[in-house]
């Protein structure tokens, strides 16, 4: 009986009627407000690249980041292997620029090796190539080497010419350095990523 | 034969040669120029397939496939400059047609995608403000049905607590004297 009438009188209580269609108003702008900013205002999720240098277990027939080489002799060629990601959450079309320099040459992410410090590897010809972004679901694969997102593993002849002398002055190796570019569709040109990797050889012949 | 027949002879055919060599020079220049006009088209197509795929969402059902195309594409300009460094004209200009060929149709499936997203918008931002019409209309019918006439309610009881106190000739209203 107590129950009934505190019932009625909650449910008779214009105070509340009018509390209650404020919430729900307030709920259905909050709705409003959200569906607005994420269809107008598309958040830049800033996502990354990936390199890696691998080598070819031919007994087990996988790619592996291990047993890179150490020494490049002059007159013999040497084989490495790269492998680039998109993990940058939009379509992204990359270049990969082989550079050969000083052993002592620092190589940092603010800005590319310039002409003057090393030779280009391939003059004639450049590594290029569109690559989809990974989904969320890929993103968590391990051990994967082929993709719309992955540049699959790719060989590089890696040599040393004679016009690469220059560089051992005073020094028993070289670096080679895989600089990744991305391609600006704005400035309707390839600008530096800031990603890279190298490999420190020792020069022998 | 004379010594001047065979001076003549020479001379003449001299001027064969050379009028030869220069015409192969010059059809090899124009090849060459051909060539890196077809490259450099198939470049411009791609800046365009590239811009048109950046305004569609990844999460588009024909984004992936869209971008696998363009990177076919971009492969054969990528063979067809190797070929021209190495002097291979015919097959570098064979290479760039087919990246023009491709990208031409990329272009085409990409323009209908990014306008027919375009009328996806126009219809999700339509019935998005007949909902905001809707909705002001129910929070303004809110407002003049319950919230103005409960604040119009509550001022007239507040003007009913009020009393009226009247302020007798020498005596203030707490009761106080007047100097």
């Amino acid at each position: 009986m107590e129950k009934k009438r505190i019932s009625e009188i909650i449910f008779r209580s214009t105070n509340l009627k009018r509390f209650i269609s404020l919430f729900v108003v307030s709920i259905i702008i909050i709705v409003i407000v959200t569906m607005f900013s994420t269809t107008f205002f598309s958040y830049s999720r800033e996502g990354f690249s990936e390199i890696s240098l691998l080598q070819y277990n031919q007994a087990e027939s996988l790619y592996e980041a291990a047993r890179q080489p150490y020494i490049l002799y002059k007159n013999f060629n040497s084989t490495t292997y790269f492998m680039i990601k998109n993990f940058e959450n939009k379509v992204t079309y990359y270049q990969l620029q082989i550079k050969i320099t000083k052993l002592s040459q620092a190589v940092n992410s603010e800005t590319p090796l310039a002409t003057t410090e090393c030779y280009l590897m391939y003059l004639n010809h450049t590594y290029e190539k569109i690559l989809f972004p990974a989904t969320k679901q890929e993103k968590q694969e391990i051990n994967a080497f082929t993709g719309s997102y992955i540049w699959s593993p790719t060989n590089v002849t890696l040599y040393f010419s004679s016009q690469f002398e220059s560089l051992l002055l005073g020094e028993n190796g070289v670096k080679i350095v895989f600089e990744i570019w991305r391609f600006n569709t704005q400035a309707e040109e390839f600008s530096y990523s800031g990603i890279f990797a190298f490999m420190e050889l020792f020069v022998i012949g | 034969m004379s010594r001047y027949w065979k001076v003549r002879s020479i001379v003449l055919l001299a001027m064969l040669f050379l009028s030869l060599f220069l015409v192969n020079n010059y059809s090899y220049a124009q090849t060459e120029q051909e060539a890196l006009t077809l490259i450099n088209n198939a470049n411009e197509k791609l800046i365009e397939a590239l811009n048109l795929l950046e305004e569609i969402p990844v999460t588009d059902s024909e984004a992936k496939q869209l971008t696998s195309e363009i990177d076919s594409a971009l492969q054969l300009i990528q063979e067809a400059k190797s070929k021209t460094i190495e002097n291979e004209y015919s097959v570098a200009m064979q290479r760039a047609s087919e990246a023009i060929v491709k990208l031409d149709n990329v272009i085409e499936q990409l323009e209908e995608v990014v306008k027919n997203n375009k009328q996806k918008n126009t219809i999700l931002f339509s019935l998005l403000g007949v909902f905001l019409a809707l909705l002001t209309v129910i929070v303004l019918y809110f407002y003049l049905t319950r919230i103005y006439p409960w604040y119009k309610m509550k001022k007239v009881e507040n003007y009913e607590r009020l009393e009226i106190v009247y302020e007798s000739e020498g005596v203030l209203n707490n009761g106080e004297k007047k100097d």
